[in-house]
């Protein structure tokens, strides 16, 4: 009986270990560094224009933040893209906010 | 007695929890698959919130948009000069940028023009550019352009340059002179800048029409009261303020997390199948062994505590589990499959790395919203068995 | 250890119409080591009683009283450890947990005392060799033959040195050879001036030398 338990008691702390390692190397390789940071921002900088090269086909999603207007799922020609979230959620949130940023 | 922790609970636990070896199992694996699931979608999600983030206050404070019949339209170049008139605005410039479609790869760019060989870009292009040399450009059109631009062109045997469709039909040579560096690729991957000459012309824009104004306020405070007075200045137009990028950027997942929380209701969904099981009642294997050990001595609290041990143990192992499988499968092996569901599509592939970030916020989540929950679902019913008489059970 | 059953009456199903009437007014002593046979027909209560004074139920109305402290009104966390400082009961079906070795079934009494390793060890080990079944020790329990399990129950039962054993048809499930070792080992806890309560129908509990007393129940009352 005691062999089974401690069998078990060492897998956690392996389990355990592996988990802290883990994190220790990713936060020493895998975060976004410095210089890279700034590239990024210079990029942003330099060209002006928000969102991340991602869905590059279509078009509303790539910009989204400034997409056009003519855009499908809007609901009201003030509202801000948003996308079919509305389908499921209230976009009155997004509504109120904008309302409260101007 | 009551301050040392029993040690031989906690192995009456274990051997309790290893001599059902197939449950025991069966619930580890599930359990460990949906704090997986879980903390993979916010993983992936923070990472790319991060991304957008860190860079948003690099973006321009104020942009006007002309809208005509309620579509976004091209705005006079003219409106620059009465927009600098205003009080609290420090510069105001017209931007030219759009898509070209690049029919043969099936492939949309997204082009923006840029006023050559200013300082401030001379020196931050150098930067974020490889193979670049401004003095080198000679007359000829010139373009950066990003990795997955490169690639794509690259494969249609543009390699030095590219041939533009002009609206007319005729082509417009421009030699591709850099590539923005690929740890910008998630910015640039799709994008190409040029020469605001170079993109009027071949988007055949005139010199009198931009494709929107981005002004530059002095006082950051401001910012809205200036919007506000521009709009009211230019009641045709839309003004859109590095807020309303923030807030276009905290709703980002909203669509995204439409499919996100359809995933997530069904994890939930199982998870509280599996604690609806377990807490509607033992099985009367399970109530003749507590009722023995009632019977033998034991009082309900130690009861509970062993039932506590055992539950700790099983679900506090799988969130671990779960958790450690999460770091390795979205930061070193980059998520593959779920990421798909977060990037979207495009005939673009950007090959981006999902930078680490140590959210405690929502392995604290994952956490309570699993052991805490699984563990009453174990004590309840045990509970409730542990206080009936002992002669009834084992009767 | 003076154990005092005053006026006790058990009903079962109290407030249904299938109730059954266990024990009818029935006060008994019994007083410290003594050994004490409780005989009667299945159905007449003597099981009822045994769960009486090990606290495993409680009297409908009346009093058991063990030691001069009143047990009959326990709360349940109480009851248990009065079970487990004073009791070793020996069950009819034995109860022992199957999938368990016959050490960690003999270990379960002593689990929530914490004790120390060598304490357990040590304990253990002796009632082991006492009853018998030491050389099964990590055998599990449903590989023993019924004479085995029966000593692991009495095993059990006695590893927390208890004043007062109890067995419920403790030779129903076994063949003279085996009965007779039993009583053998009831001779040698008398020896121990353990106070023995029995229930049972076997004759060949009746007329023993080192009984003190036989009691006659029928009916839920004692004849």
């Amino acid at each position: 009986m005691n062999k089974k338990s401690s069998y078990v008691l060492y897998i956690f702390l392996g389990l355990f270990v592996l988990f802290t390692t883990q994190v220790v190397y990713l936060i020493s390789m895998k975060s976004m560094s410095d210089e890279m940071l700034q590239k990024k921002i210079t990029f942003v900088e330099v060209v002006g224009l928000p969102d991340l090269a991602l869905s590059t086909e279509a078009t509303y999603v790539r910009h989204r933040s400034l997409s056009d207007v003519f855009s499908i799922y809007k609901d009201d020609g003030s509202l801000r893209e948003y996308f079919p979230s509305t389908f499921a959620i209230s976009h009155s949130h997004i509504y109120n906010k904008q309302k409260g940023s101007e | 007695m009551s301050s040392k922790i029993n040690i031989y609970l906690i192995k009456y636990a274990i051997n309790s929890i290893l001599r059902q070896k197939y449950k025991t199992f069966f619930i580890v694996t599930i359990f460990t698959f949906l704090v997986f699931l879980l903390t993979s979608i916010f993983f992936i999600t923070n990472s790319i919130r991060y991304e957008l983030d860190s860079t948003v206050d690099a973006l321009p404070q104020i942009i006007v948009q002309k809208i005509k019949a309620g579509r976004h339209y091209d705005i006079d170049v003219d409106k620059v000069d009465e927009i600098l008139e205003l009080s609290g605005v420090s510069d105001a410039v017209a931007r030219v940028w759009g898509y070209y479609y690049f029919e043969n790869a099936g492939v949309n760019f997204s082009v923006v023009g840029i006023d050559k060989y200013e300082n401030q870009y001379k020196n931050s292009l150098q930067s974020i550019v490889n193979k670049f040399d401004f003095e080198e450009s000679s007359d000829e059109p010139f373009m950066v352009v990003g990795q997955g631009v490169k690639e794509v062109m690259n494969s249609s045997y543009f390699k030095e340059y590219f041939n533009f469709i002009k609206p007319d039909g005729t082509l417009k040579k421009v030699n591709i002179r850099g590539v923005f560096d690929s740890d910008t690729q998630l910015e640039s991957n799709d994008m190409i800048v040029m020469s605001n000459e170079t993109i009027r012309e071949i988007f055949d824009i005139d010199e009198t029409k931009a494709t929107d104004i981005v002004v530059k306020v002095a006082n950051p405070q401001e910012v809205s009261m200036v919007a506000s007075k521009i709009k009211l200045m230019l009641p045709d137009s839309r003004i859109i303020t590095t807020q309303d990028l923030k807030i276009s950027y905290q709703n980002i997942f909203d669509y995204k997390s439409g499919v996100f929380l359809a995933l997530f209701i069904v994890s939930l969904f199982t998870f509280f199948i599996i604690i609806y099981d377990k807490s509607s009642g033992l099985s009367s294997e399970e109530k003749r062994e507590i009722g023995i050990l009632k019977a033998i001595g034991w009082r309900v609290d130690d009861v509970l505590k062993e039932k506590f041990y055992e539950s700790f143990i099983i679900s506090f192992f799988s969130y671990m589990l779960g958790s450690t499988l999460t770091f390795a499968y979205v930061y070193i092996f980059q998520a593959p499959v779920l990421r798909e569901i977060f990037v979207g599509y495009s005939q673009l592939k950007t090959t981006f790395e999902l930078p680490f970030i140590f959210d405690l916020q929502t392995l604290f989540l994952v956490f309570f919203i699993s052991v805490p929950v699984y563990v009453a679902a174990t004590i309840i019913p045990s509970w409730k068995v542990a206080t009936l008489e002992a002669d009834e059970v084992i009767r | 250890m003076m154990i005092e059953l005053k006026n006790l009456t058990k009903i079962y199903e109290l407030n249904t119409n299938d109730k059954v009437i266990a024990l009818k007014d029935i006060s008994l002593s019994i007083n410290e080591g003594e050994i004490v046979v409780l005989k009667g027909s299945s159905g007449s209560g003597k099981s009822t009683i045994l769960s009486l004074i090990a606290a495993l139920s409680k009297p409908t109305s009346g009093e058991v009283i063990v030691d001069a402290k009143q047990i009959s009104k326990l709360p349940d966390s109480f009851a248990s450890v009065y079970r487990r400082d004073n009791i070793g009961f020996v069950f009819q079906k034995y109860n022992l947990l199957t999938n368990l070795s016959v050490e960690d079934n003999i270990l379960l009494p002593l689990i929530p005392l914490n004790p120390s390793q060598l304490e357990v060890d040590a304990k253990i080990d002796e009632v082991m060799k006492k009853f018998e079944i030491i050389h099964k020790k990590d055998t599990l329990v449903r590989n023993l033959s019924g004479g085995e399990q029966q000593r692991v129950a009495i095993a059990r039962a006695n590893v927390n040195d208890p004043k007062i054993i109890i067995a419920d048809e403790p030779t129903a499930n076994l063949d003279e050879k085996l009965s007779l070792n039993f009583i053998e080992i009831l001779r040698e806890l008398k020896s121990l001036n353990k106070t023995i309560i029995i229930a049972t129908h076997d004759p060949l509990f009746f007329g023993l030398d080192f009984i003190d007393r036989e009691i006659q129940i029928d009916n839920g009352k004692i004849a």
